[in-house]
């Protein structure tokens, strides 16, 4: 089971990670499985925030798109997983999740 | 997507088939305000500057050209994004521009300063602005820093000059007209706010507007909408509006030369550019900057300026502030023959006017040695007469010897004898 969190535009993961108002946060078990979900919203966009958000929501994994590397880096050393360069939307995300095949860069058309 | 785009986003022409832009580009104008919401058959190219993330997760500054692509039927078919990559202009502006200097606008005061730190970021925004200040302080060189500095630098600059035309003239150049509006109106015109689409329109002067015209311009502040001459159809255009004035606005609106409303929607951010007898230092700076200038220009072997002339150009008020500075270094420098630009390299009017002109009545006797005959040369009436008087302060150092007094004025003998002669002086 992880908690994983996709910032998301619509059903899309948003195209930044600084850019996007909107946070999809879920558990998943390990055959993808959502077993609680919820949509959380920030005031105004903000990587600062969405980085804040990961540790308050004691986050395992970050799925997004384009995000800066100090931002990556801080995530990393927070020892949360972050898959970045994902384009699709979070429902293909999660399945790819599921099967282990999700990478940097994936997209999922 | 071309090869530039692939290796500026780092994702291939072949991976983004089919996906929509946003998602390749990564842009924060995506996700502020996509251009491309707007975007129709018939609109005009729209430019617009921020950042993309690249896959190597590095935040490039971008400039963005949208462009619509229309069927052969006219209709929007798709559109063409052309992406510049900032990185190299950023990095020569940096280097640039100088811990005294914005662009073109130079200055070490304190008030210069805190308009330098204020630019920029001003630039960065929308928002109307109204540029105030004396003739010759650099209103127009400012409004065109701002541009430079702006999202809209790759658009047009296209400035106006509010009282250089009659109002029935200026409405036509400024809105535009269609063709038969009136007599003489061959072929549609797409006035000047038309040409500034993407860009920034200056209204120089705009205390010179006519009424009738502060309400359309009210008009379009409101709405960016503009109506041509003769035409019932707005125009929606994206212009940002930068005014400026030596007149002292708010005296005009108590006057009812201008429309209180349309000061309001102009003095959103009020840039006031000092006069250069407030600007502690900088006439020196600007001084060696123009000297240095000209000294190029018109390739002459001088290496400066004299203490008494500096001294006579620092106390000096300069009512022309920095445009009449420019140009008197511009005269000194023509009229030199030698290597140090002396007082009588000056023009003849700075002494005329200078009992009035030179700041704060100082005279400058406080000078010793040589500098002080030449010192008390500005309370002179006329050139004439302080020539007269510079001769006689020599004559008097020198106790009478005229080789003396000769090499005080840095004269040959035989001048000083030919005006002496001139003067009628006898020793």
């Amino acid at each position: 089971m992880a908690r994983i969190l996709i910032p998301v535009t619509g059903e899309h993961i948003a195209p930044r990670f600084d850019g996007c108002t909107e946070a999809w946060i879920g558990r998943v078990d390990e055959l993808g499985n959502i077993v609680q979900e919820r949509i959380l919203v920030l005031a105004h966009p903000s990587a600062e925030d969405m980085c804040q958000l990961a540790m308050n929501e004691h986050v395992d994994v970050v799925i997004c798109n384009g995000i800066e590397s100090q931002y990556f880096d801080y995530l990393q050393w927070k020892k949360i997983q972050v898959i970045d360069s994902v384009i699709g939307t979070v429902e293909r995300a999660l399945d790819s999740w599921a099967r282990k095949d999700l990478t940097n860069g994936i997209i999922l058309t | 997507m071309n090869r530039s785009l692939e290796a500026l986003t780092g994702i291939s022409g072949l991976e983004a088939k089919g996906v929509a832009c946003r998602h390749i580009l990564r842009s924060n104008l995506c996700a502020a305000k996509c251009p491309l919401n707007t975007i129709d058959a018939d609109t005009e190219p729209i430019c617009r500057e921020g950042d993309i993330i690249d896959r190597s997760r590095e935040r490039i500054p971008v400039r963005i050209n949208f462009s619509p692509v229309v069927d052969e039927q006219g209709n929007l078919a798709g559109w063409m994004e052309c992406v510049e990559d900032l990185r190299g202009t950023r990095a020569q502006e940096s280097m640039r521009s100088g811990a005294y200097s914005l662009g073109s606008l130079i200055g070490c005061s304190p008030q210069m300063d805190q308009l330098f730190q204020m630019v920029p970021g001003i630039a960065q925004t929308d928002s109307s602005v109204l540029v105030t200040g004396e003739t010759g302080t650099g209103k127009d060189i400012l409004a065109e820093m701002i541009h430079e500095r702006s999202a809209r630098s790759k658009g047009a600059f296209i400035k106006v000059n509010c009282g250089a035309l009659p109002e029935t003239l200026l409405e036509s150049e400024l809105f535009g007209h269609r063709r038969g509006a009136f007599t003489g109106a061959t072929e549609h015109k797409p006035g000047r706010f038309k040409l500034a689409h993407n860009g920034t329109l200056f209204l120089t002067e705009i205390g010179d507007l006519p009424l009738s015209l502060q309400v359309k311009l009210l008009s379009f502040l409101d709405d960016h909408i503009i109506y041509p001459l003769g035409s019932t159809k707005g125009v929606l255009v994206d212009v940002r509006i930068i005014a400026a004035t030596h007149r002292d606005l708010q005296t005009m609106v108590q006057e009812g030369r201008f429309r209180q409303d349309l000061l309001f929607r102009l003095n959103v951010v009020r840039l006031q550019l000092p006069p250069l007898r407030d600007r502690e230092g900088d006439v020196q700076l600007l001084l060696d900057h123009f000297l240095h200038l000209f000294t190029e220009r018109f390739q002459k072997n001088i290496q400066g300026l004299s203490s008494e002339s500096r001294q006579f150009l620092r106390r000096y008020s300069f009512p022309g502030n920095v445009r009449e500075l420019r140009n008197v270094v511009e005269f000194a420098v023509n009229i030199c023959t030698g290597t140090v630009i002396e007082v009588r390299h000056l023009p003849a009017y700075m002494f005329e006017t200078s009992d009035e002109s030179t700041s704060k009545g100082e005279s400058l006797s406080d000078n010793a040695g040589e500098r002080g005959s030449q010192a008390r040369k500005p309370e002179a009436a006329s050139w004439p007469e302080m020539e007269r008087q510079m001769i006689m302060d020599a004559l008097y150092k020198a106790k009478g010897r005229k080789n003396r007094a000769a090499e005080i004025l840095g004269w040959g003998r035989s001048t000083l004898w030919r005006k002496m002669k001139r003067y009628g002086i006898e020793t």
